[in-house]
């Protein structure tokens, strides 16, 4: 076979690939921690794949991406995006450690994750290589790379996660300051139940269970 | 997308064997993040072909005309001109 060019060649997202064409382009974890920090390099790597998309043939050429999360915008979440709005077809596969129940999916979180326990894994993905042994000793290194890395869940921004969604004047219009009720009269008493998510075994409970007194004002 | 440790790369890379079995001349590009990880990732294609003295693969076994055996450069086999593989 007279080949025109090598069967297989390599590149990478340090330097720019100019010359030659691919059938099959394979970006092997082209991002990392180091290349997602801020939106410029972000958006480095997306232009880099971009780059890359150049070199494949006109005809019966197609890309393979392999990766798994780093940020909320990272190549993977924007190709994921284009995939819903783009004509040309993507398929996608996200592969997580383990599958969790539906009733434990809101864990899905780095502060929630250490309360992850066996009971809440509906699969695993490598029941042998990686089994709940392996999965906890991931989360409890570090349950935020371990949600990106191993739970395959882009990571949202610091902060994002108690996120305020009204004004303070809301606030205000919905609160009754203390001493409205002072001469109400009692109609009818009923217990509240607040269900808070505690960490910590020596959180405070007072908001789990209260009383309160339902009155009108005179 | 998949977890760590699930063995995405080994997998497409013995996607790329199948697909450079049933089509020799198709080309392909492997990209990482660095050119030391690309260097180990196409090493570790390379490493499917070549034939180590009395240990052939089954792989090997079965497909010895793709294969690059003992003494020889990838350049001197077919279907695999020379350059990076």
């Amino acid at each position: 076979m007279n080949l025109i060019q090598p069967s297989a060649s390599k590149s990478s997202a340090e330097t720019a690939e100019t010359g030659g064409r691919a059938e099959v382009i394979i970006e092997d974890d082209i991002i990392s921690n180091l290349t997602v920090g801020t939106e410029e390099q972000i958006q480095k790597s997306i232009n880099v794949h971009d780059l890359l998309q150049k070199l494949r043939e006109v005809l019966g050429s197609f890309t393979v991406v392999v990766g798994t999360p780093w940020a909320l915008n990272d190549l993977y979440a924007t190709l994921l995006k284009r995939a819903e709005v783009d004509d040309e077809p993507m398929a996608s596969r996200i592969d997580p450690i383990v599958t969790l129940k539906k009733e434990a999916q809101h864990k899905l979180t780095p502060a929630l994750l250490p309360s992850l326990t066996q009971e809440d894994v509906e699969s695993y993905l490598l029941p042998v290589r990686m089994p709940w042994r392996f999965v906890k000793k991931e989360i409890s290194a570090n349950p935020t790379f371990a949600l990106s890395q191993n739970f395959c869940v882009f990571p949202n921004n610091a902060g994002d996660e108690i996120r305020i969604l009204f004004s303070e004047d809301d606030l205000n219009a919905h609160v009754r300051q203390e001493g409205y009720f002072s001469d109400a009269q009692r109609i009818e008493t009923i217990v509240c139940c607040d269900p808070s998510f505690q960490r910590f075994r020596n959180s405070r409970p007072v908001s789990n269970n209260c009383h309160e007194d339902i009155s009108s004002p005179r | 997308m998949a977890s760590r440790n699930s063995m995405k790369s080994s997998f497409v890379l013995v996607w790329l064997l199948t697909l450079h079995l049933c089509a020799p001349d198709a080309r392909a590009l492997l990209v990482s993040e660095t050119q030391k990880l690309s260097s180990g990732f196409i090493r570790s294609y390379r490493n499917y072909w070549e034939v180590q003295p009395n240990s052939e693969t089954m792989l090997q076994k079965l497909f010895p005309e793709y294969c690059v055996k003992p003494g020889r450069r990838f350049g001197d086999v077919l279907p695999f001109s020379d350059g990076a593989l």
